[in-house]
Order: C-alpha cells, then sequence, then structure tokens
C-alpha cells in the first residue's frame, strides 16, 4: 500500500447496454488515485462519464470491470456491512441538493439522519449536534426548523455539505456542487469546503465543468473526454503546461472578465461524438486541430511527461 | 430604438420585484444584464415582451420601442410584435419546443403564423436559418425530434426560430447557463455574428460576468430589483463603483487568479 492514498480507481470501466445489443462504455479503463487531505477535479463536458465515475466510487453503481481500492483494500464487491461501512466514510454532496432531500423532512432532520442511521447519537442530542454541524457550515441555528424549499440554493448546497460530513468520512465527492449556484455563492461554498478539509483533512474529489474553477481549489486535475482520462496535471500548472489538445481548447472557452475583445474568441467546432460511434484510435481525433494519422489507427495510452504531469496523446509520445 | 423609464414590476401584493428601471438603447447594441438569481433581470426582459406570469405588473414608468409605447397594448398587437419585431431566446430551447413534435413542423407553423405563405416556402426557410446558424444538415434537424439533438444544438434551433424575421431586439434569457464552456463559446461567437450581420439589438441576462464582458456595450448590475451600477463595459469591469459589483467581478474564477490550496 503507497502512502497517502485513500481512494483508488483501478481499470474502472462501466459499460450500459443500448439497444441492438450494443455496449456504450460510459468510463473505459479509468485510473485514479485520491490522496489524504487532497482535491482531486474532474473535468470535462456533459456526457463524458464524470457522474457515472462517481457514482461507482460511492458505490451507488456497480462497475463491469476494474477495482476499487479504499486503504489498500478492495472494496468493490463489498456487501451489506462492508457495504454499509464504505458508504460511511465515503460521502457524496449532489448537483441538485433540492433533489437529494426529502422535502417534507426539516433541516434537523435531514442533517441528522445519518448519525442516527449508524446509532451515533441518541435521539435527544440531536438538536445539539445539528447545531454543531450547522455552526460548521456557516448556517444559523435558526435553520434547523426551515424546509429545504425555503432556502435559497446556496444555503442548501450547505445543508448537503453539512449532512455528507456528520458521518465523519474520509472522502468528499462533490458531483458538480456549485454549478446551479450564481458566482458569489459558489466562491463562498469553494471557500468553505477548503476550509473544512483544512480542519479535518477530507479528501475531496471535485467534478465540474469550469476548468477556471476546479484549478482555483484542486491540487490534481484529471480531463476527461468520452470515459477517458486524457490528462492529469497538478492544479498550479494548468494554466502554463496544460498539453493536452482538449485541455487546451478547454481554457480557450473560458470566458474571463479581462478578456481582450479584439481577439475572436476560437471555440472547437463540432458537437461531442456519440459515446456509441466511437472512432477507432484517439476519442478526440474529430475535433483535434492536430489529428495526424496515427490517431486514427491506436489509441493514445497515459504517459508521464513530467512530474505528476501525465497526457493521453500521440503528440507527446 | 428602445427607452425604459423608471420601470416598477409588481407580483400581487408584494413589495416591487424591480423597482426604478432605466435604459436606453440603440440599434445593434448588446446590453447585458447581471445580477445573483432573484436580482429580477428576469423580470425586466418579461415585461418587455409582455409576458410576465399571472399576477406580475408594471405598475409604474413607460417602456418605448422604435417610438410607440408597448404598455397597454393588446393582445392582438403584441402577436404583430412578438416573433417578428423582438424574439427572445430561453433558458433552454428544449423546454420551449414541443417534446412530442419534429422540429420542422413546429418551425413551419412559427413561420406561417407570422407570414402568409405556403408550407414548402416556410420548411426551406427553416431549413436555411437552421444552416446559417452552423447546423450543418438543416434538413435532417428538421426531422429530428428535440430530445434526438443535444443542448448547444437544441440551444442554435431556438435562436435559428428567433431569428427568423431578423428582430430589431433579440431577448436572450441566460442563453448559455445550461450549457457546456465549449458550447457556450460556440453560442457566444454566434450571437456576436446576429448583431455584425443584422445589426440586432441584445439584451442578455446573464450571471456569466466573463460572456457579459465579451458580449456587450453596456453593463447592468442588479441587485435586490434595483439597478446599482451601470455603464459602458470598460467603466463597469475597470472601475466598479459599487461594492457589489466588485464582489462579483472578485469571485468570477480567472485562470490566473488566486489559489485555495
Amino acid at each position: 500500500m503507497s502512502k497517502g492514498i485513500v481512494l483508488e480507481a483501478r481499470h474502472l470501466t462501466r459499460k450500459f447496454k443500448m439497444a441492438n445489443n450494443r455496449m456504450v462504455a460510459a468510463v473505459d479503463h479509468v485510473d485514479l488515485k485520491m490522496y489524504e487531505g487532497k482535491t482531486l477535479g474532474i473535468v470535462g463536458e456533459s456526457g463524458c462519464g464524470k457522474s457515472t465515475l462517481m457514482r461507482m466510487l460511492v458505490q451507488l453503481d456497480k462497475p463491469t470491470e476494474g477495482q476499487i481500492i479504499y486503504r489498500g483494500k478492495d472494496i468493490t464487491n463489498d456487501k451489506g456491512k462492508n457495504l454499509r461501512e464504505n458508504h460511511r466514510r465515503i460521502q457524496m454532496v449532489f448537483q441538485d441538493p433540492m433533489a437529494s432531500f426529502n422535502p417534507r423532512m426539516k433541516v434537523a432532520e435531514i442533517v441528522s439522519e445519518p448519525l442516527l442511521n449508524f446509532k451515533l447519537i441518541k435521539k435527544k442530542e440531536k438538536e445539539k449536534e445539528v447545531k454543531r454541524y450547522l455552526e460548521m457550515v456557516d448556517l444559523p441555528e435558526e435553520f434547523m426548523n426551515k424546509y429545504p424549499r425555503n432556502m435559497s440554493g446556496g444555503q442548501r448546497q450547505r445543508v448537503g455539505i453539512a449532512r455528507a460530513l456528520t458521518l465523519e468520512p474520509e472522502v468528499i465527492l462533490c458531483d458538480e456542487a456549485t454549478c446551479s449556484l450564481d458566482v458569489s455563492v459558489q466562491d463562498r461554498i469553494i471557500k468553505l469546503l477548503v476550509k473544512l478539509q483544512r480542519e479535518k483533512g477530507i479528501t475531496i474529489a471535485f467534478i465540474c465543468h469550469d476548468v477556471a474553477l476546479v484549478q482555483s481549489m484542486a491540487h490534481e486535475l484529471a480531463i476527461m473526454y468520452l470515459g477517458n482520462i486524457v490528462e492529469r496535471i497538478p492544479g498550479d500548472k494548468v494554466h502554463k503546461e496544460a498539453r493536452h489538445p482538449y485541455t487546451k481548447s478547454l481554457i480557450g472557452s473560458i470566458f474571463d472578465v479581462s478578456i481582450n475583445r479584439s481577439i475572436a474568441i476560437d471555440p472547437i467546432e463540432s458537437e461531442f461524438t456519440r459515446a456509441l460511434d466511437l472512432p477507432h484510435g484517439c476519442n478526440f481525433q474529430n475535433r483535434c486541430p492536430h489529428c495526424k494519422k496515427i490517431c486514427t489507427v491506436e489509441k493514445p495510452q497515459l504517459t508521464k511527461i513530467d512530474y505528476q504531469h501525465f497526457v493521453a496523446c500521440h503528440l507527446y509520445e | 430604438m428602445l427607452e425604459i423609464q423608471h420601470l416598477t414590476v409588481k407580483y400581487g401584493y408584494h413589495p416591487p420585484s424591480v423597482k426604478d428601471f432605466s435604459l436606453s438603447m440603440k440599434p445593434g447594441e448588446i446590453v447585458s444584464i447581471v445580477g445573483e438569481s432573484g436580482s429580477g433581470k428576469t423580470t425586466v426582459i418579461r415585461s418587455l415582451l409582455g409576458a410576465l406570469p399571472k399576477g406580475g405588473q408594471v405598475v409604474e414608468g413607460d417602456i418605448c420601442f422604435e417610438g410607440e409605447s408597448l404598455l397597454g397594448k393588446s393582445d392582438e398587437e403584441w402577436r404583430q410584435l412578438r416573433g417578428k419585431r423582438m424574439s427572445m431566446i430561453f433558458q433552454d430551447s428544449g423546454v420551449m419546443i414541443n417534446p412530442i413534435r419534429k422540429i420542422g413542423g413546429q418551425f413551419v407553423e412559427y413561420i406561417r403564423t407570422h407570414e402568409d405563405i405556403s408550407k414548402k416556402d416556410a420548411w426551406q426557410k427553416g431549413v436555411i436559418m437552421l444552416e446559417k446558424m452552423c447546423l450543418s444538415n438543416g434538413e435532417n434537424i428538421m426531422n429530428s425530434y428535440p430530445f434526438q439533438l443535444s443542448g448547444g444544438m437544441r440551444q442554435r434551433v431556438g435562436i435559428a426560430m428567433a431569428m427568423v424575421f431578423q428582430p430589431k431586439l433579440l431577448l436572450a434569457d441566460e442563453p448559455t447557463s445550461a450549457l457546456d464552456v465549449t458550447t457556450q463559446a460556440q453560442i457566444v461567437r454566434q450571437m456576436m455574428e446576429l448583431k455584425e450581420v443584422h445589426n440586432t439589438g441584445i439584451i442578455i441576462v446573464t450571471h456569466n460576468l466573463g460572456v457579459a464582458s465579451y458580449m456587450s456595450d453596456q453593463i447592468l448590475v442588479m441587485q435586490s430589483g434595483r439597478i446599482v451600477e451601470m455603464g459602458n463595459q470598460e467603466d463597469v469591469l475597470y472601475n466598479p463603483s459599487h461594492t457589489y459589483t466588485k464582489t462579483l467581478l472578485e469571485s468570477v474564477p480567472k485562470m490566473e487568479g488566486k489559489r485555495y490550496v
């Protein structure tokens, strides 16, 4: 067991059956390592398999192939009691908290439910505990008696985070936790997550499609394209050293506030290939400006090009 | 072209959602309205189109479009105006389109509501519009159901529909916030082209300050129903005077900006 690795995915693959018995690989041989107290950002367009990957990591979905390793132990096929223990250590914050809460439960119930489920507290301690967790996410204690519908999006997301924290998990997976929020609220949620990570040493995986946001808070970034990870890069290097053409085009599509208006924006044209009819070779070939002959034949593998920097592209082999 | 004076909109007996909103706009100008959700951005746009939700009502002020006041128009007069001289792009055009009908039929119906032409010509017109919006195979799109198209494609269909009659004013309510960053860039480019080719005036509501700064000539910042700051693009972005504008600008994630870890 390597030191510091909390959660690891090895050759994780998830295939879905489509009409005519065709198979779609939503996640295709993904290798990931999540280190203690660090943040891993996962970036990609919709449909690239980010959420499927997350769902497998929290064990809401079973991989077709591959293993999930938690602290050196294979947990892929855990059932019953073990699975329950895993859920306790790996928690998730969802994109739309409104959809993940029971609309008829008050905040106090939402936050204390996991604690009561695992018999960590007694019923009469409920109030005290809820107060403690609300304070942790900077919400006033009056919120205990509110319903989810009576709160703003940002407040709901905080409750979602509080609920994920209650079981003191080692890993929190955030699936686009901030993308439905306004920028200023988003900023506050990110600050909160970073603060909690510092205090408790939680490992965070953060899914998002905004590269600029993720790079500001992640130690490492994994860029996904159609089920594959095409680049892994330390967060502080993204701006200057991103190599993969897809990563570059993602960065090129960001609208910065101080953007130079005289320069025409240069987005990658054409739509996403559907995961069903994937071409031979590199998945990105039909949108790539540097497509060579080899790209249509052979699929590039993740190769190390620098310290902690991996790229899957024939340009850098 | 467009002149809004002291617009105040109320829903029922609640305090006004939009208060004292004034704006004047020249043809071919792009104005963006920035602000958090609940700040009244959408209400402004909707009152321009005379499409306030039930209970919503303009209690004060006036809206003048090409020299005539829009308030107090009859339903029939509104119908003449909407679609032809003024049109709207929604946040998710997929919701605007009927999910169980093909694009073509709806497009033809839309064109024939406003113009007296044959179905065949209307179809042709639709195909041309779609192709102008960089949807390469127009015929194919016309024969598709909305769910067969991706989010970006649906949004282009929405823009194509809005642009058929080359309106003088295009209202866009968060046209890119449901899209991926790459698609967003494509749609923004599309809208900039509209301005250059047809001299369309655009009011875009967005919470993405980056998009606003790239597109617009004027920027309005709204907070709880009021304009807290307005001016041309440079003034607002580089010399913000209101604290709220400053916080907004600070919270936009930047590539070379601050890092938390």
